[in-house]
Protein backbone atom coordinates (compact mmCIF):
# COMPACT_ATOMS: atom_id res chain seq x y z
CA UNK A 1 0.00 0.00 0.00
CA UNK A 2 1.48 3.38 -0.94
CA UNK A 3 1.79 6.10 1.63
CA UNK A 4 -1.00 8.03 0.01
CA UNK A 5 -3.23 4.97 0.08
CA UNK A 6 -2.39 4.52 3.72
CA UNK A 7 -3.29 8.12 4.47
CA UNK A 8 -6.57 7.86 2.62
CA UNK A 9 -7.42 4.62 4.38
CA UNK A 10 -6.62 6.24 7.71
CA UNK A 11 -8.92 9.15 6.89
CA UNK A 12 -11.71 6.80 5.88
CA UNK A 13 -11.31 4.83 9.11
CA UNK A 14 -11.41 8.06 11.11
CA UNK A 15 -14.55 9.15 9.32
CA UNK A 16 -16.13 5.78 9.96
CA UNK A 17 -15.31 5.95 13.66
CA UNK A 18 -16.68 9.46 13.87
CA UNK A 19 -19.88 8.46 12.09
CA UNK A 20 -20.35 5.68 14.60
CA UNK A 21 -19.85 8.05 17.54
CA UNK A 22 -22.34 10.49 16.04
CA UNK A 23 -24.93 7.75 15.56
CA UNK A 24 -24.48 6.53 19.11
CA UNK A 25 -24.78 10.11 20.37
CA UNK A 26 -28.00 10.48 18.43
CA UNK A 27 -29.32 7.47 20.33
CA UNK A 28 -28.55 9.23 23.61
CA UNK A 29 -25.13 7.72 24.32
CA UNK A 30 -23.51 10.51 26.26
CA UNK A 31 -20.16 8.71 26.51
CA UNK A 32 -19.97 8.54 22.74
CA UNK A 33 -20.72 12.25 22.53
CA UNK A 34 -18.00 12.97 25.07
CA UNK A 35 -15.51 11.16 22.88
CA UNK A 36 -16.40 13.65 20.16
CA UNK A 37 -15.99 16.46 22.67
CA UNK A 38 -12.54 15.22 23.64
CA UNK A 39 -11.54 15.09 20.02
CA UNK A 40 -12.79 18.52 18.99
CA UNK A 41 -12.63 20.61 22.13
CA UNK A 42 -9.13 21.97 21.53
CA UNK A 43 -10.06 23.17 18.06
CA UNK A 44 -13.39 24.55 19.20
CA UNK A 45 -11.81 26.47 22.08
CA UNK A 46 -9.02 27.79 19.86
CA UNK A 47 -11.58 29.00 17.35
CA UNK A 48 -13.59 30.81 20.01
CA UNK A 49 -10.50 32.32 21.61
CA UNK A 50 -9.07 33.61 18.34
CA UNK A 51 -12.45 35.07 17.47
CA UNK A 52 -13.37 36.86 20.67
CA UNK A 53 -9.91 37.42 22.17
CA UNK A 54 -11.06 36.72 25.72
CA UNK A 55 -10.32 33.43 27.48
CA UNK A 56 -13.32 33.44 29.82
CA UNK A 57 -15.78 34.32 27.09
CA UNK A 58 -14.20 31.71 24.82
CA UNK A 59 -14.62 29.04 27.50
CA UNK A 60 -18.29 29.93 27.97
CA UNK A 61 -18.90 29.94 24.24
CA UNK A 62 -17.19 26.55 23.87
CA UNK A 63 -19.15 24.98 26.71
CA UNK A 64 -22.42 26.36 25.38
CA UNK A 65 -21.57 25.08 21.91
CA UNK A 66 -21.12 21.53 23.17
CA UNK A 67 -24.34 21.72 25.16
CA UNK A 68 -26.16 22.99 22.08
CA UNK A 69 -24.57 20.35 19.90
CA UNK A 70 -25.63 17.58 22.25
CA UNK A 71 -29.20 18.83 22.43
CA UNK A 72 -29.38 19.25 18.67
CA UNK A 73 -27.43 16.20 17.55
CA UNK A 74 -30.63 14.47 16.50
CA UNK A 75 -30.91 16.92 13.65
CA UNK A 76 -27.31 16.58 12.41
CA UNK A 77 -27.45 15.17 8.90
CA UNK A 78 -24.30 16.36 7.17
CA UNK A 79 -21.03 14.62 6.57
CA UNK A 80 -18.76 16.92 8.55
CA UNK A 81 -19.34 17.02 12.26
CA UNK A 82 -16.50 19.47 12.57
CA UNK A 83 -18.10 21.97 10.18
CA UNK A 84 -21.41 21.65 12.03
CA UNK A 85 -19.78 22.10 15.43
CA UNK A 86 -17.66 25.05 14.30
CA UNK A 87 -20.80 26.67 12.94
CA UNK A 88 -22.34 26.46 16.39
CA UNK A 89 -19.17 27.90 17.95
CA UNK A 90 -19.01 30.79 15.48
CA UNK A 91 -22.70 31.57 16.06
CA UNK A 92 -21.84 31.77 19.75
CA UNK A 93 -19.05 34.20 18.92
CA UNK A 94 -21.42 36.41 16.92
CA UNK A 95 -23.88 36.38 19.82
CA UNK A 96 -21.02 37.55 22.02
CA UNK A 97 -20.23 40.42 19.62
CA UNK A 98 -23.87 41.48 19.54
CA UNK A 99 -24.02 41.49 23.32
CA UNK A 100 -20.87 43.59 23.41
CA UNK A 101 -22.23 45.99 20.82
CA UNK A 102 -25.01 46.78 23.24
CA UNK A 103 -22.51 48.53 25.41
CA UNK A 104 -22.53 52.27 24.63
CA UNK A 105 -18.89 52.51 23.61
CA UNK A 106 -19.16 50.12 20.70
CA UNK A 107 -21.64 50.42 17.86
CA UNK A 108 -22.96 47.33 16.16
CA UNK A 109 -21.80 48.69 12.84
CA UNK A 110 -18.26 49.04 14.08
CA UNK A 111 -18.31 45.58 15.59
CA UNK A 112 -19.57 43.96 12.42
CA UNK A 113 -17.75 46.11 9.94
CA UNK A 114 -17.32 44.17 6.76
CA UNK A 115 -15.22 46.41 4.59
CA UNK A 116 -11.90 47.98 5.36
CA UNK A 117 -8.79 46.25 4.17
CA UNK A 118 -6.36 48.53 5.95
CA UNK A 119 -4.09 47.82 3.06
CA UNK A 120 -2.11 51.02 3.25
CA UNK A 121 0.61 49.72 1.03
CA UNK A 122 -1.28 48.64 -2.04
CA UNK A 123 0.47 46.88 -4.79
CA UNK A 124 3.21 47.77 -7.15
CA UNK A 125 5.12 49.54 -4.40
CA UNK A 126 8.35 48.43 -2.85
CA UNK A 127 6.70 47.62 0.40
CA UNK A 128 6.23 44.04 1.25
CA UNK A 129 6.44 41.99 4.37
CA UNK A 130 9.96 40.85 5.01
CA UNK A 131 10.09 38.21 7.70
CA UNK A 132 12.73 40.18 9.55
CA UNK A 133 10.35 43.07 10.10
CA UNK A 134 8.04 40.85 12.03
CA UNK A 135 10.52 38.69 13.84
CA UNK A 136 14.22 38.79 13.06
CA UNK A 137 14.82 35.44 14.68
CA UNK A 138 12.01 33.66 12.93
CA UNK A 139 13.06 30.58 11.10
CA UNK A 140 10.30 29.15 8.95
CA UNK A 141 12.09 25.84 8.92
CA UNK A 142 11.75 25.51 12.65
CA UNK A 143 8.41 27.29 12.59
CA UNK A 144 8.49 28.61 16.12
CA UNK A 145 7.61 32.18 16.96
CA UNK A 146 8.66 34.51 19.71
CA UNK A 147 6.04 35.31 22.31
CA UNK A 148 6.02 38.95 21.26
CA UNK A 149 5.34 38.02 17.66
CA UNK A 150 2.50 35.76 18.69
CA UNK A 151 0.98 38.61 20.67
CA UNK A 152 1.25 40.94 17.72
CA UNK A 153 -0.39 38.43 15.42
CA UNK A 154 -3.19 37.85 17.92
CA UNK A 155 -3.70 41.59 18.39
CA UNK A 156 -3.74 42.14 14.63
CA UNK A 157 -6.35 39.40 14.28
CA UNK A 158 -8.62 41.24 16.68
CA UNK A 159 -8.59 44.23 14.39
CA UNK A 160 -10.05 42.31 11.47
CA UNK A 161 -13.80 42.49 10.83
CA UNK A 162 -15.38 39.33 12.28
CA UNK A 163 -16.19 37.75 8.91
CA UNK A 164 -12.61 38.11 7.69
CA UNK A 165 -11.25 36.97 11.02
CA UNK A 166 -13.39 33.84 11.02
CA UNK A 167 -12.47 32.94 7.44
CA UNK A 168 -8.76 33.36 8.16
CA UNK A 169 -8.89 31.37 11.40
CA UNK A 170 -10.74 28.50 9.75
CA UNK A 171 -8.33 28.46 6.82
CA UNK A 172 -4.91 29.14 8.29
CA UNK A 173 -5.29 28.01 11.89
CA UNK A 174 -7.84 25.24 11.68
CA UNK A 175 -6.79 24.06 8.22
CA UNK A 176 -10.26 23.68 6.76
CA UNK A 177 -10.81 23.53 3.02
CA UNK A 178 -12.71 26.37 1.34
CA UNK A 179 -15.59 23.98 0.88
CA UNK A 180 -15.80 23.23 4.57
CA UNK A 181 -15.37 26.90 5.45
CA UNK A 182 -18.31 27.71 3.18
CA UNK A 183 -20.40 25.24 5.19
CA UNK A 184 -19.31 26.66 8.53
CA UNK A 185 -20.02 30.23 7.41
CA UNK A 186 -23.12 29.26 5.43
CA UNK A 187 -21.96 31.15 2.38
CA UNK A 188 -20.60 30.60 -1.12
CA UNK A 189 -17.13 29.50 -2.16
CA UNK A 190 -16.62 32.86 -3.88
CA UNK A 191 -17.36 34.74 -0.66
CA UNK A 192 -14.97 32.50 1.27
CA UNK A 193 -12.21 33.12 -1.27
CA UNK A 194 -12.82 36.86 -1.13
CA UNK A 195 -12.87 37.04 2.67
CA UNK A 196 -9.64 35.08 3.04
CA UNK A 197 -7.86 37.22 0.46
CA UNK A 198 -9.03 40.42 2.09
CA UNK A 199 -8.14 39.12 5.52
CA UNK A 200 -4.60 38.38 4.40
CA UNK A 201 -4.16 41.81 2.80
CA UNK A 202 -5.61 43.41 5.89
CA UNK A 203 -3.40 41.48 8.32
CA UNK A 204 -0.35 42.33 6.31
CA UNK A 205 -1.25 46.01 6.42
CA UNK A 206 -1.75 45.96 10.18
CA UNK A 207 1.50 44.11 10.87
CA UNK A 208 3.47 46.38 8.58
CA UNK A 209 2.11 49.49 10.26
CA UNK A 210 3.01 48.06 13.66
CA UNK A 211 6.47 47.22 12.40
CA UNK A 212 6.96 50.77 11.31
CA UNK A 213 5.75 51.98 14.67
CA UNK A 214 8.37 49.98 16.48
CA UNK A 215 10.99 51.28 14.06
CA UNK B 1 3.96 50.51 -13.16
CA UNK B 2 1.44 47.89 -12.18
CA UNK B 3 0.55 45.11 -14.55
CA UNK B 4 -2.84 44.91 -12.87
CA UNK B 5 -4.33 48.38 -12.78
CA UNK B 6 -7.94 47.27 -13.06
CA UNK B 7 -8.24 43.83 -11.62
CA UNK B 8 -5.97 43.80 -8.60
CA UNK B 9 -8.78 42.71 -6.30
CA UNK B 10 -9.47 39.65 -8.42
CA UNK B 11 -5.78 38.96 -8.91
CA UNK B 12 -5.25 39.05 -5.16
CA UNK B 13 -8.03 36.53 -4.71
CA UNK B 14 -6.49 34.28 -7.33
CA UNK B 15 -3.10 34.45 -5.63
CA UNK B 16 -4.63 33.73 -2.23
CA UNK B 17 -6.66 30.79 -3.54
CA UNK B 18 -3.61 29.52 -5.43
CA UNK B 19 -1.67 29.44 -2.19
CA UNK B 20 -4.38 27.26 -0.65
CA UNK B 21 -4.56 24.97 -3.66
CA UNK B 22 -8.11 26.07 -4.30
CA UNK B 23 -7.81 27.40 -7.85
CA UNK B 24 -9.44 25.36 -10.61
CA UNK B 25 -6.88 23.69 -12.90
CA UNK B 26 -7.18 26.11 -15.82
CA UNK B 27 -6.81 29.19 -13.60
CA UNK B 28 -3.88 27.59 -11.80
CA UNK B 29 -2.13 26.90 -15.09
CA UNK B 30 -2.76 30.46 -16.28
CA UNK B 31 -1.39 31.92 -13.06
CA UNK B 32 1.70 29.73 -13.17
CA UNK B 33 2.39 31.01 -16.67
CA UNK B 34 1.92 34.59 -15.44
CA UNK B 35 4.07 34.52 -12.30
CA UNK B 36 7.58 34.30 -13.76
CA UNK B 37 7.04 37.63 -15.54
CA UNK B 38 5.29 39.50 -12.73
CA UNK B 39 7.36 40.52 -9.66
CA UNK B 40 4.35 42.26 -8.18
CA UNK B 41 2.35 39.06 -8.03
CA UNK B 42 5.32 37.03 -6.84
CA UNK B 43 5.87 39.46 -3.96
CA UNK B 44 2.19 39.38 -2.99
CA UNK B 45 2.17 35.60 -3.06
CA UNK B 46 5.31 35.46 -0.95
CA UNK B 47 3.76 37.77 1.64
CA UNK B 48 0.66 35.60 1.87
CA UNK B 49 2.85 32.53 2.17
CA UNK B 50 4.81 34.12 5.03
CA UNK B 51 1.67 35.22 6.81
CA UNK B 52 0.07 31.80 6.50
CA UNK B 53 3.20 30.11 7.82
CA UNK B 54 3.21 32.43 10.82
CA UNK B 55 -0.45 31.80 11.58
CA UNK B 56 0.15 28.08 11.39
CA UNK B 57 3.06 28.50 13.78
CA UNK B 58 0.95 30.19 16.45
CA UNK B 59 0.60 27.49 19.11
CA UNK B 60 -2.79 26.11 20.03
CA UNK B 61 -3.98 27.67 23.28
CA UNK B 62 -4.00 25.40 26.32
CA UNK B 63 -7.43 24.12 27.24
CA UNK B 64 -8.59 25.86 30.42
CA UNK B 65 -10.60 22.76 31.39
CA UNK B 66 -12.38 19.79 29.87
CA UNK B 67 -15.66 20.59 28.14
CA UNK B 68 -17.10 17.08 28.33
CA UNK B 69 -20.68 16.79 29.49
CA UNK B 70 -21.41 15.54 32.99
CA UNK B 71 -22.04 11.80 32.97
CA UNK B 72 -25.55 12.08 34.33
CA UNK B 73 -28.16 14.70 34.87
CA UNK B 74 -29.79 17.13 32.53
CA UNK B 75 -27.51 19.12 30.29
CA UNK B 76 -28.04 22.76 31.12
CA UNK B 77 -29.33 24.86 28.31
CA UNK B 78 -26.95 27.47 27.07
CA UNK B 79 -27.78 30.97 28.28
CA UNK B 80 -28.65 33.47 25.59
CA UNK B 81 -25.95 36.14 25.24
CA UNK B 82 -28.45 38.87 26.08
CA UNK B 83 -32.08 38.99 27.06
CA UNK B 84 -33.34 41.45 24.45
CA UNK B 85 -32.36 40.31 21.00
CA UNK B 86 -32.37 42.74 18.10
CA UNK B 87 -34.63 42.02 15.16
CA UNK B 88 -31.65 41.15 13.02
CA UNK B 89 -30.43 38.43 15.37
CA UNK B 90 -30.69 34.84 14.33
CA UNK B 91 -33.92 33.09 15.22
CA UNK B 92 -34.27 31.78 18.74
CA UNK B 93 -33.34 28.17 19.08
CA UNK B 94 -35.51 25.60 20.71
CA UNK B 95 -33.27 25.81 23.73
CA UNK B 96 -33.90 29.52 24.08
CA UNK B 97 -37.66 29.27 23.71
CA UNK B 98 -37.91 26.51 26.28
CA UNK B 99 -36.01 28.64 28.80
CA UNK B 100 -39.23 30.68 29.16
CA UNK B 101 -41.12 27.50 29.93
CA UNK B 102 -38.46 26.57 32.44
CA UNK B 103 -38.78 29.99 34.10
CA UNK B 104 -42.52 29.45 34.38
CA UNK B 105 -41.88 26.12 36.03
CA UNK B 106 -39.40 27.60 38.48
CA UNK B 107 -41.65 30.53 39.38
CA UNK B 108 -44.71 28.37 39.69
CA UNK B 109 -42.87 25.96 41.94
CA UNK B 110 -41.62 28.70 44.24
CA UNK B 111 -45.02 30.36 44.54
CA UNK B 112 -46.70 27.04 45.21
CA UNK B 113 -44.22 26.16 47.94
CA UNK B 114 -44.58 29.59 49.53
CA UNK B 115 -48.32 29.28 49.41
CA UNK B 116 -48.22 25.84 50.98
CA UNK B 117 -46.02 27.06 53.80
CA UNK B 118 -48.26 30.04 54.42
CA UNK B 119 -51.34 27.86 54.38
CA UNK B 120 -49.88 25.41 56.85
CA UNK B 121 -48.47 28.10 59.13
CA UNK B 122 -51.68 30.02 59.31
CA UNK B 123 -53.82 26.93 59.66
CA UNK B 124 -51.70 25.43 62.44
CA UNK B 125 -50.80 28.52 64.40
CA UNK B 126 -53.68 30.82 63.64
CA UNK B 127 -53.36 34.13 61.80
CA UNK B 128 -50.23 35.90 63.05
CA UNK B 129 -49.66 39.64 62.70
CA UNK B 130 -49.61 41.19 59.34
CA UNK B 131 -45.94 40.32 58.97
CA UNK B 132 -46.57 37.01 57.23
CA UNK B 133 -49.04 38.52 54.84
CA UNK B 134 -46.65 41.30 54.04
CA UNK B 135 -43.95 38.78 53.41
CA UNK B 136 -46.36 36.89 51.24
CA UNK B 137 -47.34 40.06 49.48
CA UNK B 138 -43.76 40.97 48.79
CA UNK B 139 -42.94 37.43 47.87
CA UNK B 140 -45.78 37.01 45.45
CA UNK B 141 -45.25 40.28 43.71
CA UNK B 142 -41.51 39.72 43.60
CA UNK B 143 -41.74 36.25 42.19
CA UNK B 144 -44.46 36.65 39.66
CA UNK B 145 -43.32 39.30 37.24
CA UNK B 146 -43.51 36.86 34.35
CA UNK B 147 -47.26 36.89 34.48
CA UNK B 148 -47.43 40.62 34.46
CA UNK B 149 -49.44 43.12 36.40
CA UNK B 150 -51.92 40.43 37.23
CA UNK B 151 -49.55 39.22 39.94
CA UNK B 152 -49.65 42.52 41.69
CA UNK B 153 -53.42 42.43 41.42
CA UNK B 154 -53.46 39.04 43.03
CA UNK B 155 -51.36 40.35 45.87
CA UNK B 156 -53.55 43.41 46.21
CA UNK B 157 -56.77 41.53 46.02
CA UNK B 158 -55.68 39.22 48.76
CA UNK B 159 -55.25 42.24 50.94
CA UNK B 160 -58.11 44.44 49.91
CA UNK B 161 -60.56 42.13 48.16
CA UNK B 162 -61.23 39.80 51.03
CA UNK B 163 -62.57 40.57 54.46
CA UNK B 164 -59.77 42.84 55.51
CA UNK B 165 -59.96 45.97 57.51
CA UNK B 166 -58.89 49.44 56.60
CA UNK B 167 -55.63 48.93 58.40
CA UNK B 168 -54.29 46.94 55.51
CA UNK B 169 -55.19 49.52 52.91
CA UNK B 170 -53.45 52.27 54.79
CA UNK B 171 -50.44 50.13 55.41
CA UNK B 172 -50.00 49.28 51.74
CA UNK B 173 -47.80 52.21 50.81
CA UNK B 174 -45.20 50.96 53.23
CA UNK B 175 -44.93 47.64 51.56
CA UNK B 176 -42.04 47.31 49.24
CA UNK B 177 -43.20 45.59 46.14
CA UNK B 178 -40.24 45.03 43.92
CA UNK B 179 -41.35 43.10 40.87
CA UNK B 180 -37.88 42.37 39.69
CA UNK B 181 -37.89 38.60 39.73
CA UNK B 182 -36.03 36.10 41.82
CA UNK B 183 -33.31 38.45 42.91
CA UNK B 184 -35.86 40.36 44.95
CA UNK B 185 -35.84 37.77 47.70
CA UNK B 186 -34.04 40.09 50.11
CA UNK B 187 -37.20 42.11 50.26
CA UNK B 188 -38.86 39.37 52.21
CA UNK B 189 -39.17 40.56 55.74
CA UNK B 190 -37.69 43.99 55.14
CA UNK B 191 -40.86 45.99 55.33
CA UNK B 192 -42.66 43.88 57.82
CA UNK B 193 -41.47 45.32 61.09
CA UNK B 194 -42.36 48.84 60.12
CA UNK B 195 -46.10 48.46 60.14
CA UNK B 196 -47.35 48.51 63.70
CA UNK B 197 -50.92 48.96 62.65
CA UNK B 198 -51.14 45.70 60.82
CA UNK B 199 -51.38 43.38 63.76
CA UNK B 200 -54.89 44.56 64.40
CA UNK B 201 -56.17 43.20 61.11
CA UNK B 202 -56.48 39.52 60.26
CA UNK B 203 -56.48 38.88 56.52
CA UNK B 204 -57.48 35.36 55.57
CA UNK B 205 -54.01 33.88 55.41
CA UNK B 206 -55.13 30.33 54.67
CA UNK B 207 -56.97 31.69 51.66
CA UNK B 208 -53.91 33.61 50.50
CA UNK B 209 -51.78 30.54 50.98
CA UNK B 210 -54.24 28.33 49.21
CA UNK B 211 -54.49 30.76 46.33
CA UNK B 212 -50.74 30.90 45.95
CA UNK B 213 -50.52 27.15 46.09
CA UNK B 214 -53.08 26.72 43.35
CA UNK B 215 -51.71 29.56 41.24
CA UNK B 216 -48.14 28.34 41.59
CA UNK B 217 -49.12 24.78 40.79
CA UNK B 218 -50.97 25.92 37.68
CA UNK B 219 -47.93 27.89 36.51
CA UNK B 220 -45.67 24.94 37.16
CA UNK B 221 -47.91 22.61 35.19
CA UNK B 222 -48.10 25.09 32.31
CA UNK B 223 -44.32 25.30 32.19
CA UNK B 224 -43.94 21.54 32.31
CA UNK B 225 -46.44 21.01 29.49
CA UNK B 226 -44.70 23.66 27.38
CA UNK B 227 -41.33 22.02 27.92
CA UNK B 228 -42.62 18.55 27.15
CA UNK B 229 -44.09 19.79 23.91
CA UNK B 230 -40.83 21.31 22.80
CA UNK B 231 -38.54 18.44 23.68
Amino acid sequence: MTRRDQREKHERDEQGRERELVERSQRGDRDAFNRLVEYYQAGAYALALRMVGDADAAADITQDAFFSAYRAIGSFRGSSFRAWLFRIVSNGCYDHFRAQARRPAVSLEAALEEDGDGDAYGHGSDWHMPKSLIDPTWDPERATLRGETIQRIEAAMQKLPPEQRLALILSDIQGLSYDEIARVMDTSLGTVKSRIARARAHMRGILLRQGEHFG
Amino acid sequence: MSRHPNDWEQQRERLSAYLDGELPPEERAALERHLPGCPECRRELEDYRTLRAMLRAVPMPALPRSFTLPATGAVPEPLPAQRNRPASARPRTRAERSSVARAAQALGGLVAVAGLLLFLTSALFGAPSGTASTAAGNYSSSYQPAIGPKSTDIAQSTHTGGPVGPGVATARPNEQHTPTGVAASPTIGTSTSKEPGRSETAPPLPIIGGGMLLGGAALFVAGTVARKRRD
